[in-house]
């Protein structure tokens, strides 16, 4: 079998990954407790949905396969749990958001595994820089040309997942003035961006195929694309997002991107169009830098708005369809954020206003994460 | 003023402040050359310089030299032991109880070895509680020391920290309490038996108490982002070592004590982030360089056949407690083995226990001294390094 067959999916089924923070309860830096704290989990039921990730200070959860929202949710939050429940064990914490607050990229430390020692060998420093904790929301797809077509259709709503997940206006102890820092480290690699203008699973392969003789790439795994197809799962994957503070706005995040394929792959309201890669990196600097503020130059009608009330009105658009799959739930905790003026970056600089001191804004960034009662949707 | 009389007089002798100088270059320049080495921790650099100066050596550094330089080991010692009383958090024990169970067996089995092969070894029963009561504590400077200089992070080096830091307190008090026997054993009256173990452990655990509360208290007045709090908390650790010795307290109580409430009584984390341990680690040099000059092939023999038995026993109950507890607690097998191991050293803070006993009873003392000495000085060179080596091998260390 050929890793570039499209395994073929229901069609929105969803699944999250989920990149996290592992901390000292001491100051709050990033510590190398990765390790333990695989070893502890991997003897509670949970084992396979917990991973390594590049850094010792990272661990992975993966959620399985859902087609409901709520029942994303009710796994995410039972992992949670578990988390927390062996951090306390071993005197760690965990946290979500894009970027660790101040940790110094050259303390950094690299996972011995063998995959991670090529990157590092390959990419230097900026592997290092590249510890960066991140949301991926994988969509299911029936076909390869589908997916293709749904990543030209999603890559308009780019600034919109950067907007409502950005959790990272920190980075190296300075507040960077973006709404999401995460990104910038991102930019930085020779094969981020997004999937060149195909038309079909075909013309994909083929590029694919062109990369890998040249040998520029070995395996899709080498794209650092915003959003690429995964033919191994029969998936797009949207990798754009920053790791929220909380579950509940992962859950969310997810159901809208569900909806939102939903709408798509069922309407099929535009041709894929070139034009979208034109913007394509200015609407999404205005995301990275200004937030729900930022402004937005529709591909399609040339309008500009600004990213926030463009949400709005898409939000509006695919709620049909969130009701159709039983995620409406979800999209109105993202509704509500963005008409409160809500976020997690907002929620971070207020909370360094507040303390005063950034060991104490990742504490309680922790606190968010690990405390069960954390309710949906009150980021402010 | 007569003629020349604003000479130095000859041969003139070092202050005190000369002496520290000298001696934190000399620990430095030497700890330099051995850490270069690769496999070497900087602390065995200082040992040497300490040996190489001290009455086995080249007889620079004498008694005399070392009761000038008391206060800046009291320093030292202070603030690693502040910053050891940091790190036993109540918070972690209530959530992995094994640890806390760990730590006591750990204790008892140590404590119980060690007392039983001296009571073999036909050691008088006071005396061998004493010595094995001292030998609960672990040395807190080599390894914090070498934690720094590796960058160590991770599960063995928090619950080795954990370890130390109540192995501390447990040492401590319970060395304080046997002081009661041995003053009626030497005859004093029962007030003294009474009164004097009571002013030191209390004593000490009331201006640990009020030195925390006044930290937080004074930390609070000033803003988070301000250098004040490090100055503010420097100081207090200071004050704290100062009134210690002025009021007969123990230094090593009252600063361990002093770290344990900051840590579980800072709700606000107030003082959570700062870090005077930095300061520290150039008094520990010294501290260690002292430590090297105060033994000899001599003290070696001297301790003879009890030390090297006290050392082993006490090492092999260590040892046993971690690795009886291990399988229930979150550390897995392997590096539990790697924790026995830096349980192992014993400096500083034995010596200084030991000291303050033989200074009550010099004739008690001696034996004592025999065999704490004796084993610091079998462990001087061995522990740091074994230390090192277990850090490394549990891939806590940044080389690794």
């Amino acid at each position: 079998m050929d890793e570039m067959d499209f395994q073929s999916s229901p069609r929105m089924s969803m699944g999250v990954e989920l990149e996290l923070q592992v901390l000292n309860t001491r100051d709050y830096n990033l510590t190398r407790g990765a390790p333990d704290l695989l070893r502890l989990l991997s003897k509670t039921p949970y084992k396979d949905l917990i991973k390594p990730e590049i850094a010792q200070s990272m661990i992975e959860l993966n959620s399985s396969i859902h087609h409901r929202y709520d029942e994303l949710l009710l796994e995410l939050r039972a992992l949670r749990d578990e988390v927390t429940r062996q951090c306390g064990k071993l005197n760690l914490a965990v946290a979500g958001g894009g970027t660790h607050a101040f940790h110094q990229w050259s303390e950094q430390r690299i996972f011995d595994m063998p995959r991670f020692h090529q990157l590092s060998e390959l990419y230097g420093y900026l592997a290092k820089q590249f510890v960066v904790f991140g949301q991926h929301v994988h969509l299911g797809c029936p076909s390869g040309d589908d997916a293709v077509y749904l990543v030209h259709m999603l890559s308009r709503h780019i600034p919109h997942f950067i907007v409502l997940s950005g959790s990272s206006p920190f980075s190296q102890g300075e507040d960077t003035a973006f709404h999401t820092a995460r990104l910038n480290a991102i930019n930085a690699f020779p094969l981020s961006g997004h999937m060149p203008f195909v038309q079909s699973w075909d013309e994909f392969r083929a590029f694919f195929e062109r990369m890998k003789n040249m040998g520029v790439v070995g395996s899709m795994k080498d794209f650092y694309w915003d959003i690429r197809p995964k033919p191994g799962y029969g998936t797009v994957e949207l990798r754009v997002c920053d790791t929220p503070l909380t579950v509940e706005k992962a859950a969310a995040l997810a159901a809208y991107a569900q909806a939102l394929g939903q709408y798509y792959l069922t309407e099929r309201p535009y041709q894929p169009s070139s034009d979208v890669y034109e913007l394509y990196t200015y609407n999404r600097f205005q995301a990275c830098r200004f937030g729900a503020q930022g402004n937005l130059i529709d591909p399609y009608t040339g309008r500009h708005t600004d990213i926030g009330s463009d949400i709005l009105a898409t939000l509006q658009r695919v709620m049909p369809y969130a009701e159709q799959l039983q995620g409406q739930a979800g999209l109105k905790v993202l509704q509500r954020e963005i008409e409160e003026n809500g976020s997690d970056t907002r929620w971070l600089r207020h909370t360094l206003e507040k303390e005063q001191s950034i060991n104490d804004v990742v504490r309680l960034q922790a606190g968010r994460w690990m405390t069960p009662a954390s309710p949906p949707g009150s980021a402010r | 003023m007569q003629d020349l009389d604003f000479l130095p007089s000859f041969p003139f002798e070092f202050n005190v402040v000369a002496l520290f100088g000298i001696l934190l270059v000399a620990a430095f320049v030497a700890g330099g050359a051995v850490h270069k080495s690769g496999f070497l921790p900087r602390v065995t650099g200082f040992t040497l310089v300490g040996m190489l100066l001290g009455n086995s050596g080249l007889d620079i550094i004498d008694n005399a030299t070392v009761l000038k330089l008391r206060p800046l080991l009291d320093i030292a010692l202070g603030v690693v032991l502040f910053e050891f009383g940091q790190r036993l958090d109540f918070k972690w024990w209530r959530q992995d109880r094994w640890l806390a169970v760990s730590c006591i067996t750990e204790s008892i089995l140590g404590f119980a070895l060690a007392f039983g092969a001296l009571l073999y070894l036909g050691q008088p029963p006071l005396l061998a509680g004493m010595a094995a009561a001292i030998g609960i504590s672990t040395s807190p400077a080599v390894l914090w020391m070498i934690a720094r200089d590796t960058h160590a992070e991770g599960q063995l080096t928090d619950r080795a920290m954990n370890l130390v830091a109540a192995n501390g307190v447990i040492a401590f008090i319970t060395v304080s309490m046997l002081l009661a026997f041995l003053h009626l054993d030497q005859g004093a009256p029962l007030r003294l038996a009474l009164l004097h173990p009571l002013w030191v452990v209390a004593g000490s655990i009331v201006l640990g108490f009020l030195a925390a509360r006044s930290t937080l208290w004074l930390a609070g007045l000033t803003s988070k982002t301000s250098d004040s709090r490090l100055a503010i908390v420097l100081g207090m650790v200071l004050t704290a070592i100062g009134f210690a010795s002025v009021l007969h307290f123990s230094v090593l109580i009252t600063l361990l004590v002093f770290g344990v409430f900051i840590k579980n009584l800072d709700h606000e984390h107030r003082v959570a982030a700062v870090d005077v341990g930095r300061y520290g680690s150039l008094f520990l040099a010294v501290l260690f360089v002292i430590a090297g000059a105060s033994l000899s092939w001599h003290t070696l023999l001297l301790g003879g056949m009890a030390a090297l038995v006290y050392t082993l026993a006490r090492f092999a109950g260590k040892f046993l407690g971690v690795m009886l507890i291990s399988p229930f607690s979150g550390l897995g097998v392997q590096k539990s083995a790697w924790l026995g191991l830096v349980l192992l050293p014993v400096s500083g803070t034995a010596l200084v226990l030991a000291e303050d006993v033989a200074r009550l009873y010099p004739q008690f003392g001696e034996t004592l001294r025999a065999i704490v000495l004796g084993s610091v000085a079998l462990l001087e060179l061995v522990g740091p390094i074994l230390t090192q080596l277990a850090l490394r091998m549990a891939r806590e260390t940044r080389q690794a």
